[in-house]
């Protein structure tokens, strides 16, 4: 029972007990960064990541050797509890080798209610043949800033399948620039955002098709209540030669409040003849005939809206592929959908 | 081989390339205080529109040229263009130019009553001025004034005056600021209330003059109730110089009325390397302005060097629809940055947006929309389906739609797709025993059709033919 | 004088450099219905696109004489004004072209090719009326977009239509069955024996001897890897029908 639990060694955190972590799955494992510092190494473990300094700034970097697939999912925690330094700069680096693959879980959350501003640079390298898992969790507080900027450049029949969670935070902002260099990559990127009160949500995502046979394939989804504000950005962008490209590239976005505004901008630019490319956007409102129907057969409003909600989000959270781990953001996402983490302002604990 | 194919049927030739022998009076070129007052006194204004204009280029000399469209327009020397060019009137003759009268006939266009078209008033504009309305007479029984926008500001000032500028003001960007300045001519139209007009209206604008502007202004008010259906088609001359156009167009649209607005853009694109062509820089705008006002544009746009347009709607009144339809081919060194904007301001507002896109050879072909749904517009809502067919591995197709919503009743959705023509269907109609070079031209006609569909009929013929022509030429 | 419609010798045929023909040796002369069997993968297909000329079909070796002439030196469009018709597995749709338009440019450029005047509309709406009572099909369907929102049984209708305007010398019907009930299998097979003449000729490809029980063959042949395996009378499509294919792999591999 106790390993289901870790608890962070005191002194790298002000208040330790008020952070445990639930492993969603065994075999995972774990590290933490607490205000850029990181903890909970295990040395001999092939998965993890290592400080690497890149001049002043501080960069943590994991190298996935040739050849090599850990069967485990390495799951980084980032927190944020020391207000009064509240600017935090640091850079992730995640290397692929070649033929290697991992599953890598990235969560980022805010312990105490104060201002925070995070902003962290990710560079994803995936060599010929390499796959990734990559899942970021993002769970802050409302007075919370978090701005990533995550950049990919993939290989030749390299893999990435990305989903980005972002289930409460005052103002996140998610930048992806994906490059696909070597033929027979796939890439798949999933978002996921559910903003109420003041919060913002931004994506804004570039996967330039630099080669031939390609494929892409992106979906992000929004739920927007109160007062709540999103935008998304997304280019497909097909080089000249770049042919036999397949990108698919979706925003949906749903409102549910008279103050909630979503402003979307897909994008295709295609310089290249033979290829299949397609976007969509679409910001609607809660279906009402299906809301009927289920009340019809006796489901009260509430609980018929928030079904419908769940299953507007389902499509993204289906690109997780952990078994566990889809089940555990699905409850987590449910729970935030249901309001239960209304009272996240004071709590950031048990949810991952 | 489909390349093959591809390459002999896009290259291109443009029919309307002639230039009109006809003697013709200009103004000295170049633009400042001096060249606009002389404009106006050209065309004999009042000093209310005299000062419109030399606002407008005071507000114009503040504003830079927009560089965020996809397009690589080179620098236009604005001092370099003759503002005002006009066939000199022959003394004493009332009738029109039997040159001019032969130049239109040859493009389609006859003036003279009794061969016009069936159903159909024209307002023809040679450079700067209109030179001849048809069916005038037959108009103005019913109410409905249609005439040259000089004649408009002469013959119905309270009119003219109380709407220009209403719905683009002076200052929405650049190309409408330079257009109030030095606006030459264009066609007015108003519809009385419950008035259904009974022909097409229609304008038709040819460049001729070497070294000028074409600055065309058209204003278009549909009276409560009313109807009308206008069409404008635009040709030049084959040089190897590029020569600006820059137009606006503004249409109101009253409690109840309709106003179908279709365009078939056929200026002269430039030849195959690129030299010569129209620069094709237009503000089209109209604003749905009563409960259940409705506009339709469609837009056919095969010509121009390069085109930068987007007409667009403002839906006010409640209940109002827009609908946008174009086809935007692009060959050659052709450059295309088109779409529109649908603002949903009223209750209940409807738009619907389909646009197809076509690139050859090594042109850029891109969509540009907006659709923005402010907090007071319940229910609104919008489809946009944007299509883009690839010919050849040089050219682009671009995508630039942006979705706004303020309201959470509204419902907006938008999708496109880009892909090359089939090979599929080009073997299927081969296997009928279709040449490659027809099957092609089939496909594309087909697929352009939803929007072809949207013209008046005698304008879906000739529609069909550019399309074939802008992208055929040697065939057979 | 010669009755030969179509000549093939060792034909051989590779698809993204993969060999799926390996010799294919078949005649076939007028007035001759010929059935190709086999099971799926064999070839049957490609041999039917290889024929029309469907483009990255890269053939490999042999020969094949179209009335008289070298086919595969021939482009789709001249090996349909030849008089060769392929009836597709998966009729293509054409959004926005009409069945009219469709096969008005088709009839009047196969007339065009024998030096005839374009038939005038009256004159072409009277054939396409005529032609489509053949397969009992809507006079609504001809200003439909070719083949677009049809189901299954309605696109082999309107490929068999489209055979009896165009009136070919050779017919090739790759799976005119596939995804058919039985009466619509019951009119599109009527329609292909109103068609038959004693100057023409057509290839029924086919999984089922279902299809066989209507348009009855007089040769079947057995297709498997690439290679005819097994050349027989009509009673061939029953003894498949009844024992599969096994027992004829047996026999040419042993």
């Amino acid at each position: 029972m106790e390993n289901n639990y870790i608890y962070v060694p005191d002194g790298k955190l002000r208040n330790s007990s008020s952070f445990r972590c639930r492993v969603p799955m065994q075999g995972t494992l774990q590290q933490f960064i607490a205000e850029g510092v990181l903890s909970g190494a295990d040395d001999s473990s092939v998965l993890r990541f290592v400080e690497d300094a890149e001049g002043s700034r501080k960069r943590f970097v994991c190298n996935v050797p040739k050849g090599c697939c850990p069967e485990e999912m390495l799951q980084l925690i980032a927190i944020r509890n020391n207000p009064s330094n509240p600017e935090l700069d640091y850079s992730l680096a995640v290397n692929m080798e070649e033929s290697s693959s991992a599953s890598i879980l990235l969560c980022s959350h805010t312990m105490t209610h104060d201002y925070y501003v995070t902003s962290g640079d990710m560079d994803v390298a995936l060599s010929d043949n390499s796959s990734l898992n990559l899942v970021l969790m993002q769970n802050e507080h409302n007075d919370a800033r978090h701005i990533s900027r995550i950049k990919v450049a993939m290989g030749r029949n390299a893999r990435l399948n990305m989903v980005l969670v972002s289930l409460h935070g005052g103002d996140l902002e998610n930048s992806v620039r994906v490059d696909m260099n070597g033929e027979g990559g796939e890439c798949r990127i999933g978002g996921l955002y559910l903003m109420d009160r003041n919060q913002k949500y931004v994506a804004d995502i570039r996967l330039n098709h630099n080669v031939p046979h390609c494929h892409s394939d992106q979906i992000f989804k929004g739920i927007l209540d109160d007062n709540s504000k999103a935008g998304f950005s997304g280019l497909v962008y097909v080089a000249p030669d770049a042919q036999k490209t397949e990108a698919y590239q979706a925003n949906h976005n749903l409102l549910v409040s008279d103050q909630a505004k979503v402003d979307t901008q897909p994008q295709l630019e295609i310089y290249a003849d033979d290829v299949k490319c397609s976007h969509g956007a679409t910001i609607g409102r809660m279906d009402e005939q299906s809301l009927f129907y289920m009340r019809s057969r006796g489901i009260a409003l509430k609980e018929a809206r928030i079904l419908q909600q769940l299953a507007f989000v389902h499509e993204v959270l289906e690109r997780v592929e952990k078994t566990e781990l889809k089940e555990r953001l699905a409850s987590l996402v449910e729970r935030r959908l249901r309001g239960e983490f209304s009272d996240c302002r004071d709590c950031s604990k048990n949810c991952c | 081989m489909a390349n093959d194919i591809l390459q002999s049927i896009t290259k291109n030739e443009y029919k309307h390339g002639f230039v009109t022998d006809v003697e013709q009076e200009f103004i000295p070129k170049g633009l400042d205080e001096d060249i606009i007052r002389l404009i106006s006194s050209k065309k004999q204004e009042p000093q209310w529109l005299t000062e419109f204009r030399l606002k407008a280029f005071a507000k114009w000399k503040t504003m830079k040229m927009p560089h965020w469209a996809h397009l690589d327009i080179p620098e236009i020397d604005y001092q370099d263009i003759i503002y005002f060019a006009s066939p000199k009137k022959k003394e004493g003759k009332k009738e029109i130019d039997p040159e001019l009268a032969a130049t239109f006939d040859k493009l389609g266009i006859p003036l003279h009553e009794r061969n016009a078209l069936a159903g159909i008033a024209v307002d023809a504009v040679f450079d700067s001025v209109s030179v001849k309305t048809t069916f005038r007479e037959t108009l103005a029984e019913k109410g409905i004034i249609f005439c040259s926008f000089s004649e408009a500001v002469r013959d119905y000032p309270d009119l003219v005056k109380k709407y220009l500028a209403s719905v683009v003001p002076v200052g929405d960007n650049y190309f409408s600021a330079l257009n109030s300045a030095v606006f030459s001519d264009g066609s007015f139209c108003y519809i009385p209330k419950g008035v259904r007009c009974p022909m097409e209206l229609s304008s038709y604008f040819r460049i001729n003059a070497t070294g000028t502007g074409q600055f065309e202004r058209t204003l278009i008010v549909a009276d409560e109730g009313s109807y009308v259906s206008y069409l404008e088609g635009c040709t030049a001359p084959q040089r190897d110089e590029n020569q600006l156009h820059a137009a606006v167009v503004e249409i109101v649209v009253m409690k109840d009325a309709e106003v179908k607005y279709s365009t078939v853009q056929n200026w002269y694109p430039g030849d195959a390397k690129g030299r010569g062509g129209i620069f094709n820089f237009v503000t089209k705008r109209g604003l749905c302005k009563g409960e259940n006002s409705r506009l339709f544009w469609t837009q056919v746009e095969t010509g121009s060097a390069i085109t930068w347009k987007y007409p667009s709607t403002v839906l006010k009144g409640d209940n109002s629809v827009s609908e946008f339809y174009s086809v935007a081919v692009t060959n050659n060194r052709q450059q295309a940055d088109t779409g529109t904007k649908m603002i949903h301001i009223g209750k209940n507002t409807r738009s619907r947006i389909i646009s197809k896109g076509i690139s050859a050879g090594y042109s850029q072909n891109s969509y540009r929309g907006l659709v923005k749904v402010l907090p007071g517009a319940e229910n609104a809502r919008n489809y946009s389906q944007c299509d883009s067919l690839l010919l050849g591995d040089k050219c682009g197709a671009h995508t630039f739609p942006r979705i706004e919503s303020d309201n959470k009743s509204a419902v907006v959705e938008h999708e496109a797709t880009t892909s090359k023509i089939s090979e599929d269907q080009l073997f299927y109609c081969r296997q009928r025993g279709i040449t490659a070079e027809d099957a092609v031209g089939l496909i594309i006609n087909g697929y352009a059709k939803e929007v072809i569909n949207q013209l008046p009929m005698e304008f879906a013929v000739e529609a069909q033919k550019l399309l074939q022509v802008s992208l055929e030429g040697s065939v057979g | 004088m010669n009755d030969i419609i179509l000549n093939i010798e060792g034909l051989a045929a590779t698809i993204d450099g993969k060999e799926i023909l390996k010799g294919i040796d078949l005649t076939i002369r007028k007035g001759e219905t010929h059935a190709i069997m086999g099971p799926n993968g064999s070839g049957k297909s490609t041999l039917s696109a290889v024929l029309a000329g469907k483009p990255n079909y890269n053939v490999t070796g042999g020969k094949v004489t179209f009335m008289g002439r070298d086919l595969l030196e021939m482009s789709p469009e001249e090996r349909s004004w030849a008089g060769l018709f392929l009836s597709f597995q998966y009729p293509i749709e054409v959004p926005g072209v009409t069945n009219v338009n469709f096969m008005k440019s088709a009839v009047n450029e196969h007339r065009k090719q024998k030096g005839l005047p374009p038939l005038s509309a009256a004159a072409f709406l009277k054939l396409m009326r005529e032609k489509m009572a053949v397969v009992e099909m809507d006079s609504s369907f001809s200003s439909r977009g070719v083949n677009v929102g049809f189901s299954g049984g309605e696109k082999k209708r309107n490929e068999i239509f489209q055979m009896a305007m165009l009136e070919p010398s050779l017919a090739i019907l790759d799976e005119t069955d596939s995804g058919l009930d039985v009466d619509a299998l019951r009119i599109v097979a009527a329609g292909v024996n109103k068609l038959k003449t004693p100057d023409n000729a057509a290839i029924v490809i086919t999984h089922y001897q279902r299809l066989l029980d209507y348009i009855v063959p007089d040769v079947v042949h057995v297709l498997y890897k690439g290679r005819i395996i097994k050349t027989a009378g009509k009673e061939l499509a029953l003894e498949v029908e009844k024992k599969g294919y096994d027992w004829l792999i047996h026999e040419s591999e042993a």
